[in-house]
């Protein structure tokens, strides 16, 4: 019994870490083939894909938080680039630490998100029209505050610790606990699956949704400002209009969606961090064999999701045709 | 009777009446700001040039939403297109070879988006970020070996260029679209498909079919669109088409369009939103407002609109 | 329920009648900015300008007429805006032009159009752009509504080689003034014996794709010229290894050139590197390797400029925003009816002295005495009299060399 427990452990680990050791081994063949003598273990390179997966990771995971409660956030980005450079001037100015930058990240994206969620019950809009209005409202304060400045501290070494290793690993830390806690062992974190699942069952066995949804944002908007942290330390943040931070929230969506399959034998956490760790393994060997930007490096990221999502859409099909040759394997046999 | 049948009217059309009454709210209050700038022959003149490619890309998109699907590539779509379009142009020396070739490669990717939209059974958005990104790169790619910034146009675009020839694209693509959403069943079929997909699929109807006709149509509505958007550049560049994904969704809102998608889509919202967008921002900047406070007063009567326009009343919080 | 109904119909409400209410506040905002720095010309130009405005109005001769400018800015924020917006501030009552701003794309030529179409419906008489992006189709479009257009900070290399008949053969189109000089390979030389002086032994160059900035290519065949000249002379162990250059697509320096190249010591930088480079250098903890660029931000570069701070900066290039007099004037002149007796049949490209700040001394100038870095009208090289001066309309004396001779003085040796 004990036995078959750990080999199911050990069966859902390898299934687990299988992509991004798949795009590590692929790229790892390819990038060496042209005789690039960096990637592999080098510090420099898991330093950098490190970096990237955390910035990544946080962010999914709070398109996730939304997206797994059946909603779609399209506030999430102009969230996070507000509440970056209302927490980074705030710091800047009155020359304060970088935990406290990080606290007021965190407690900017939980009002923004919070505020979001209200307009969305006060105002019972379908919940994308209700986030794209609050993403442009964000959006356009990015231009009333500071001076229309934005934010430029990446280059401030004390503030930017966030941004880069090892406390980077921290923030990342931060948000899984988040992220776990709320959806795995809070009762609010559960009715939110509950009405995910089926709205109206779950209001009428008495599940209050206006006050689930607050806590959902409040939630996510405590992830948006961890994410928040990490942006503002990593980017130079200009002010921004016309949805343009949709842009950066569909940067970090596609490991969020990944991160669903690639944790199937897991946690869903797990496999968004994992998933972004495959992508930022595939970014950086493109970068080492010169596809990092520009035109190419778009077409191949864009046909390898494609790829991926093409295969894992059949995956359900497959398995379904596998036990049925099964099935009629064993019938033939009995009989 | 005639008192009931007036408010079941009403009631039935209220979506309708608010979009209108929003943009002539619009256009009285920047009548009034501009102190008549807005009607000048000019203004008038602009206002329609501005219009145009947003009325023509946004009647296509119609089709796409009422699915409750969205469509994200349409920008990059924009930008592949006009390249294409000017280089072939370029090359052969004939505006009509051009465009004839992008309104094929747009049929055919609009097969491909839609085939690929259905067969991943991912939330539209998703799929639309991959062909964003592959139709982003091809465009880069295109100006990478071109080596230049900005591909100017040989050919004599003036036809295209004239407020006359955009208001009768606008006209004719209105038409066609009328005709296709109301008289044929790719209209009702695609309301079906966005109020209840389930539903539809079990009376009969081939909703892989229809879907992949929806996004053919809408390819081809972008061709247009992108060949009187080179008109009125005459060049095209890497950044081409850059926000109008956006753009066309926000100018669909404030038509009153559902983004869920069913029975309440309409082609007036494509028409109607985007005089709404365009006059907006015309009529912020004619009345002497600043670049950064027009952003805060676009975004409030966008979020006044929709909670007017797209307020459920009761029941469950709408998904 | 009801209550909540009335809610929702109150908070709808509000907003309406709160967005009508900031359309008119914006409004008289747009007015009273405009009374305001009205006011503060008067009492900024009041002192500063006492001996050149003493000249200016002996030599003004005939009534300043008010204008619309149009001013289309490559960027929305930064502190080059903003010393440009201290600058046409200060000077907008004496030279009797209202100035509206709008900000353009640097990729997207329908974004452009549909901008400089709004300024002139708004009333705009001249149009002065910052990007050449969509030129011909703005020049056209400005012929047609008989509005005059000129370019600042931009050399139009795209429109001067693929559409000069119809942009520079335009009779709306009135010239350019470049960002530094047209041919600024100079920059290459001047870095190149920093470079030399320096001791470095790793040097990499960094420039923008050269279908976008052509000339960058010019400026570090210059720096490499230097070098090789240097190492021709030099001993083996003192010679210079330069590495290729890379292009950056407009993102920012990726990880990998760091691994790649180790033993950097130096980057020159020809693409702006305060925002592509630098940022890249703190991430990997390698702000040891020396930095020369374009651009200025005046924040991290300033504060960590030769001896200062991390010291990872040692040379910088930029314009000053005063360089906008040449379009401006032009514009101005033409608006009036009257241009300079020596003005060029053809619309020109025009030089202004670059900013090129390479020592300690020349960085405290910058901080200490340019509108750029302050953002202070009273730090500006001209003022609203001498702008004046410069315009054939309202100063018969004036030509166009001196307008031409004026923008190539401004350069941090004409700092005070």
């Amino acid at each position: 019994m004990k036995k078959n427990k750990f080999l199911d452990f050990i069966k859902r680990f390898f299934l687990t870490i299988l992509f991004p050791l798949v795009i590590y081994v692929v790229m790892y063949i390819i990038v060496k083939s042209k005789g690039v003598t960096y990637f592999g273990l080098t510090v420099d390179m898991w330093r950098t894909v490190l970096v990237e997966t955390s910035m990544t990771s946080v962010a999914a995971l709070a398109i996730w938080t939304q997206i797994k409660n059946g909603r779609f956030d399209f506030s999430g980005g102009a969230t996070m680039v507000l509440a970056a450079i209302l927490a980074g001037n705030l710091a800047i100015d009155f020359k304060l630490s970088p935990v406290i930058y990080l606290i007021l990240c965190i407690v900017f994206g939980a009002a923004l998100s919070t505020f979001t969620g209200l307009i969305y019950i006060c105002g019972r809009l379908p919940i994308m029209i209700c986030t794209i209005g609050a993403a442009l409202l964000y959006e356009s304060i990015t231009y009333l505050v500071y001076d229309a400045e934005g934010l430029n501290m990446m280059s401030n070494t004390r503030l930017t610790i966030f941004g880069r290793m090892p406390y980077i690993l921290v923030i990342l830390g931060i948000a899984l606990a988040f992220f776990l806690v709320y959806c795995y062992l809070t009762v609010p974190g559960r009715r939110s699956k509950l009405l995910s699942n089926n709205q109206q069952a779950s209001v009428n066995i008495g599940i209050k949704e206006n006050k689930n949804v607050i806590q959902t944002f409040f939630m996510c908007g405590l992830l948006l400002g961890c994410a928040a942290a990490i942006y503002g330390s990593n980017n130079t943040v200009a002010p921004q209009s016309g949805l343009s931070t949709a842009d950066t929230l569909f940067s970090n969506i596609i490991p969020a969606y990944m991160g669903m399959f690639v944790g199937a034998a897991s946690v869903d956490a797990l496999g968004v961090i994992l998933a972004s760790l495959g992508m930022a393994i595939l970014n950086y060997g493109l970068s080492c064999i010169g596809l990092g930007a520009g035109g190419w490096q778009s077409i191949i990221i864009g046909t390898f999701m494609l790829a991926f999502y093409t295969l894992t859409a059949q995956w359900p099909r497959w398995k379904e045709s596998y036990y049925r040759r099964k099935r009629l394997k064993a019938e033939r046999c009995a009989s | 009777m005639g008192k009931g049948l007036n408010k079941t009217w009403l009631k039935a059309h209220l979506g309708s009446l608010l979009s209108y009454g929003g943009l002539v709210l619009c256009i009285i209050v920047f009548s009034i700001l501009s102190q008549g700038g807005l009607w000048s022959a000019y203004n008038i003149r602009i206002l329609f040039q501005g219009v145009c490619v947003y009325a023509i890309v946004s009647m296509g998109a119609v089709f796409i939403y009422s699915m409750g699907y969205m469509d994200i590539s349409v920008g990059a779509q924009i930008g592949v297109y006009c390249l294409l379009c000017i280089l072939i142009s370029n090359a052969t020396g004939s505006l009509l070879l051009g465009f004839l070739s992008i309104l094929c490669i747009a049929l055919v990717c609009g097969l491909i988006n839609g085939y690929v939209a259905v067969m991943l059974g991912l939330p539209s958005i998703v799929t639309s970020i991959f062909l964003n990104s592959i139709f982003g790169g091809v465009q880069m790619l295109i100006m990478e070996w071109q080596g230049t910034n900005s591909i100017s146009i040989e050919a004599d675009m003036s036809m295209f260029k004239g407020t006359g020839s955009m208001v009768a694209a606008i006209v004719v693509i209105a038409a066609i679209s009328v005709y296709l959403y109301k008289f044929t069943p790719l209209g009702k079929y695609v309301q079906g498909i966005g109020a209840n997909e389930t539903a539809t699929k079990l009376c009969g109807v081939s909703t892989t079919k229809w879907k992949v006709i929806a996004y053919a149509f809408f390819g081809l509505c972008i061709a247009v669109g992108a060949l009187f958007l080179t008109a009125r550049t005459g060049a095209a560049g890497k950044g081409t088409g850059t926000g109008y994904a956006m753009d066309i969704m926000v100018a669909l809102l404030l038509g009153g369009m559902p983004l869920s998608g069913g029975m309440r889509s309409k082609v007036s919202s494509a028409l109607i939103g985007s005089f709404t967008y365009v006059i907006l921002t015309n009529g912020l900047t004619l009345a002497g407002v600043e670049t950064s406070y027009m952003y805060v007063i676009k975004a409030v009567i966008f979020l006044a609109i929709i909670v007017i326009t797209c307020r459920k009343k009761d029941g469950i919080l709408p998904r | 329920m009801k209550l909540k109904k009335l809610l929702a119909a109150a908070l709808a409400g509000v907003m309406v009648v709160g967005s009508f209410a900031g359309c008119s506040n914006s409004g008289d905002n747009g007015d009273d900015n405009g009374d305001t720095s009205a006011a503060q010309t008067e009492g900024a130009g009041g002192d500063e300008t006492a001996d050149a405005s003493g000249d200016g109005e002996e030599a003004v001769s005939a009534e300043i007429v008010d204008h619309k400018i149009g001013i289309g800015l490559y960027t929305d924020s930064g502190k080059s805006v903003e010393a440009l917006k201290a600058f046409l501030d200060g000077i907008s009552e004496t030279i009797g032009c209202e100035f509206v701003y709008t900000t353009l794309s640097t990729y997207d030529e329908a974004t452009n159009i549909s901008s400089i179409q709004n300024l002139i419906s708004s009333g705009c008489e001249g149009i002065i752009l910052t990007a050449d992006m969509g030129t011909q189709a703005i020049v056209e479009e400005c012929e047609a509504a008989g509005v005059y257009m000129a370019g600042y900070l931009c050399d139009y290399y795209t429109s001067y080689t693929t559409a000069y008949d119809e942009v520079f053969g335009n009779d709306y189109f009135l010239g350019t003034v470049c960002d530094g000089r047209s041919d600024n390979s100079e920059y290459g030389t001047l870095v190149a014996e920093k470079v030399i002086e320096g001791g470095y032994k790793n040097v990499g160059v960094i420039t923008f794709p050269a279908y976008a900035y052509p000339k960058q290519a010019d400026i570090d065949a210059k720096f490499r010229e230097r070098i090789q000249e240097y190492n021709e002379t030099a001993d083996e162990a003192d010679q210079i290894t330069l590495v290729d250059t890379i292009e950056l697509n407009f993102t920012a320096l990726e990880d990998t050139y760091l691994s790649e190249n180790p033993d950097l010591d130096c980057i020159f930088s020809v693409a702006a590197g305060a925002g592509n480079v630098y940022p890249v250098l703190v991430a990997n903890g390698k702000t040891d390797i020396k930095l020369f660029t374009t651009g200025f931000e005046g924040t991290d570069d300033a504060d960590n400029f030769g001896s200062k701070g991390n010291q990872c900066y040692q040379g910088v290039m930029f314009s000053t925003p005063e360089a906008i007099v040449y379009p401006l004037c032009l514009i101005i002149d033409k608006l009036n009816g009257t241009t300079y007796s020596d003005l060029p049949e053809e619309p020109e490209v025009t030089d202004c002295s670059p900013m090129i700040v390479l020592s300690d001394e020349d960085m405290d100038k910058v901080i200490n005495g340019a509108i750029y870095y302050s953002a202070d009208y009273a730090d500006a090289f001209l003022t609203g009299e001498d702008v004046v001066n410069l315009c054939a309309s309202y100063n018969p004396d004036a030509t166009y060399a001196n307008l031409v001779d004026t923008v190539n003085h401004m350069g941090v040796e004409d700092l005070q």
